[in-house]
């Protein structure tokens, strides 16, 4: 009986190390239907797409970046398990052209463990300002397979790319290449041709680059663990996958080795003498034993395809580069840019004009005529309240969350994108990685960091960029403990900017807590200390498209976490006010509040900070007229060492696990409080109060 | 120690120098620096070593710790006077 089977829409995967544009390539690949969702059994993210080429449909996958099959993160890790077990119907290895030499190994690792392989050069365009010309006619020749140079940003080259992936495919699944075979996936396995000697560069003359010794270890690791290693990825043995992940095990590939000991303890014994053998023969550890040749194979590659035609043009960009990561004038420069970001831009221009000119419009009309509305249509007058009273949804939720927090994040989110795209960040990280040491953190971490100056919940989920558990555990802590988002930030500063001394003052209280609790949490997290490794791209100017979709997106993003929180904000407020529970907890909190030397109303705004720290700083905005300067940093610094709003404490939760978030807030509590009043009784001892 | 041997945190900035070896007993900065392109027989010069290591692999710019640059022996190629320009 004949089964009718939908044909399996073929996968193309996109592969490449990170900063060579895959995203723009996917992008361009891609139209609609994007989703980005775990990798099963992870928390890393993988976003996939429909995309639509010559008619054919195919999913379009953009993997994590990775430097090698050798996995250095979970991310890498992800990326290699991908690539083995659902084997893409073709893989599109994305390069930066300039540095072809570096990613080629990667090419070949590719191609050894049998994957269909389109090398696609992107970014030629600084390859050619460097004075570099590309044979990838030649290439194409001597690797056999398809080789296309780009600019995916500008869109040069797409046009050929899909071409090729559409023949590329055409061929690979045309019938007389197709075997008959076991399962579905092996199909599409043997349909692109492993085992059969294909593209020139096939599994049997590529092991030509490696010395004998290596080669015939090989084979041998292949006969011990190949049958387990086919069991464990519930296929057929293949011959490519297991020629690479032979070569991963003789390199110590932790989760290969794993699944190799579990199932066959003796295998893994005589793999571990194997490899002592190997690495007493070579005087080295296999993996660089391992690497220096697929380099050398990768130079010689290069040496015969890549041809300096003209001296390279000095760009300005790059002299200022280079100027930014020295303490002088790259200090400095990074405080000038910090200053102009935060203080000039979202603080006076998107916490102040912005903000005033909005809220107005809203108090002045839309709020007025919500309530004329509704005083007509709603004879109810609880109804009315929920909607256009003092915690309405829409006068108070949607006013906060439209006229006052989004001006903010907005503001806030373009000036990130802009220093994200110039290339700005790594060479921030490098500035400050020294001073992060004392945090128990890297000058990685600075990305979290900043970003955590504009939404905290979007940083706490960058923390995962972060190399070492324990890095990620202090950078999620002052997240959550000192670093105020930029709702908190922007009204903080514009709350406090007629007074500068205040505005110093908090902000020196703050820095202080940072670095106190980031200093003391390094020293009771145990664990390794972080290294600090990074590539630095090249300056850039920053592309409109770019930044302009990287805050659409984030911007997006936050409207649908934040508008559902406030509008459930004001729905609780509400409730509180109608049934007394809101005016009985602020009087509640009168000894509280008196402790830190503010007036009994600031109570609301503590509740509010329960719900969100935008919220409470907006209800602080508000209420500023009644307090005196001294007041106003007690209450700026108390609310910004708060605890998370809802949002990024639930991100906390599922970054770190329920203890440990659980044990950050119970800390952060009262320490925030703690640290109010011990301010309003320094300054009510020094005489200020 | 062969003549001329040292390591990439010692040597002047602007210097070109050639990797030898990479002298960490971890093998994940092994890795990670096979991953960036610093491998025996690669081609490397620092660009500065404050306030962290900023050094040129090729047509790329790594940054690193200088625990990390201590671990990498490099024989220098001797003062190349078009890197000496290139410097800050």
């Amino acid at each position: 009986m004949v089964k009718a089977v939908p044909e399996p829409i073929t996968t193309i995967a996109l592969v490449g190390s990170p900063n060579v544009g895959k995203s723009v390539v996917f992008n361009s690949l891609t139209g609609s239907y994007v989703t980005v969702s775990n990798y099963p059994g992870t928390t890393v993210e993988v976003a996939s797409g429909t995309g639509v080429i010559r008619g054919q449909e195919y999913l379009v996958i953009d993997t994590p970046g990775i430097y090698s099959l050798l996995p250095i993160s979970a991310e890498e890790l992800v990326t290699r398990d991908f690539l083995f077990r659902e084997r893409p119907g073709l893989v599109v290895h994305v390069v930066d052209a300039k540095n072809l030499s570096r990613h080629l190994p990667l090419t070949l690792q590719l191609l050894e463990a049998g994957l269909k392989v389109i090398l696609q050069l992107n970014i030629i365009d600084e390859a050619s300002s460097l004075g570099l010309a590309i044979d990838d006619g030649w290439l194409q020749e001597h690797l056999a397979i398809p080789v296309v140079p780009t600019v995916a940003v500008s869109g040069q080259g797409m046009g050929r790319l899909r071409r090729e992936i559409a023949a590329a495919l055409d061929y690979w699944q045309s019938p007389r290449v197709q075997g008959g075979s076991g399962c579905d996936r092996c199909r599409e396995r043997k349909a692109v041709g492993h085992g059969q000697g294909q593209q020139g560069a096939g599994a049997a003359p590529l092991s030509s680059i490696y010395p004998s010794h290596i080669v015939e270890a090989v084979h041998e690791v292949i006969g011990l663990t190949g049958q387990t290693l086919a069991l464990h990825d519930g296929c057929e043995e293949d011959q490519g996958a297991l020629w690479a992940q032979a070569l991963l095990l003789l390199q110590g590939d932790e989760a290969l080795v794993d699944i190799v000991r579990r199932s066959d303890p003796r295998a893994a014994r005589l793999l571990r003498s194997l490899t002592g053998k190997l690495e007493d023969h070579f005087g080295g550890a296999l993996p660089l034993v391992i690497a220096v040749e697929r380099q050398a194979w990768a130079n010689d590659v290069c040496r015969r395809s890549v041809f300096e035609v003209k001296e390279p043009r000095r760009r300005l960009v790059d002299t200022w580069g280079r100027r930014l990561t020295r303490v002088w004038p790259g200090l400095p420069i990074a405080l000038l840019i910090m200053y102009l970001v935060f203080y000039r831009f979202v603080g006076t221009f998107g916490a102040g004009t912005l903000v005033d000119w909005l809220d107005t419009v809203f108090t002045a009309q839309v709020n007025p005529l919500v309530e004329e509305i509704l005083g007509k249509a709603l004879p109810w007058p609880l109804v009315f309240r929920l909607l256009g009273g003092e915690y309405g949804i829409i006068t108070l939720g949607f006013r906060y969350a439209l006229a006052i927090v989004l001006p903010i994040v907005g503001t806030f989110f373009l000036a990130f994108a802009l220093l994200e795209d110039s290339g700005y960040l790594p060479r921030l990280s490098l500035l400050v990685n020294r001073a992060c040491q004392v945090l128990g953190l890297t000058g990685r971490s600075a990305i979290p960091l900043v970003l955590g100056l504009g939404c905290g919940t979007m940083a706490t989920i960058t923390t995962r960029t972060l190399e070492t558990r324990r890095e990620r555990l202090i950078a999620t802590f002052l997240l959550a403990l000192a670093v105020p988002c930029s709702a908190q930030l922007g009204l903080i500063m514009a709350l406090l900017a007629p007074y500068p001394g205040v505005l110093l003052g908090w902000a020196l209280c703050v820095f202080a807590v940072m670095i106190g609790a980031g200093s003391l949490a390094s020293r009771l997290i145990p664990g390794p200390r972080a290294s600090f490794y990074m590539e630095v791209p090249p300056l850039r100017m920053p592309r409109p498209g770019n930044v302009i979709g990287k805050t659409a997106a984030r911007v997006s993003w936050y409207l649908k976490e934040v508008l559902p929180l406030f509008v459930g904000a004001s729905v609780a407020l509400w409730i509180g006010s109608e049934t007394g529970l809101f005016q009985a907890a602020v009087k509640g909190l009168a000894p509280v509040t008196a402790a830190l030397g503010l007036p009994e109303e600031v109570g609301a705004v503590l509740i509010y900070g329960f719900f969100r720290r935008d919220y409470g700083a907006a209800g602080l905005y508000d209420m500023a007229p009644i307090m005196s300067p001294p007041q106003l940093l007690i209450a700026a610094v108390t609310l910004t060492l708060f605890v998370p709003c809802i949002a990024q404490a639930a991100v906390n939760v599922k970054e770190q696990g329920w203890l440990r978030a659980a044990l950050m807030i119970s800390f952060i509590f009262p320490f925030a409080i703690a640290s109010g009043i011990a301010l309003h009784f320094l300054m009510v001892f020094s005489g200020i109060m | 120690m062969p003549a001329g041997l040292t390591r990439l945190s010692q040597l002047d900035e602007g210097t070109k120098a050639t990797v030898v070896d990479i002298c960490a007993t971890d093998p994940a900065i092994i890795r990670k620096l096979m991953a960036l392109g610093v491998l025996p027989g690669a081609s490397v010069t620092p660009l500065q070593l404050r306030p962290a290591v900023l050094c040129r692999v090729g047509y790329t710019q790594i940054a690193m710790d200088l625990e990390i640059a201590n671990a990498i022996a490099v024989l220098p190629q001797g003062e190349g006077p078009s890197d000496r320009e290139e410097v800050g």
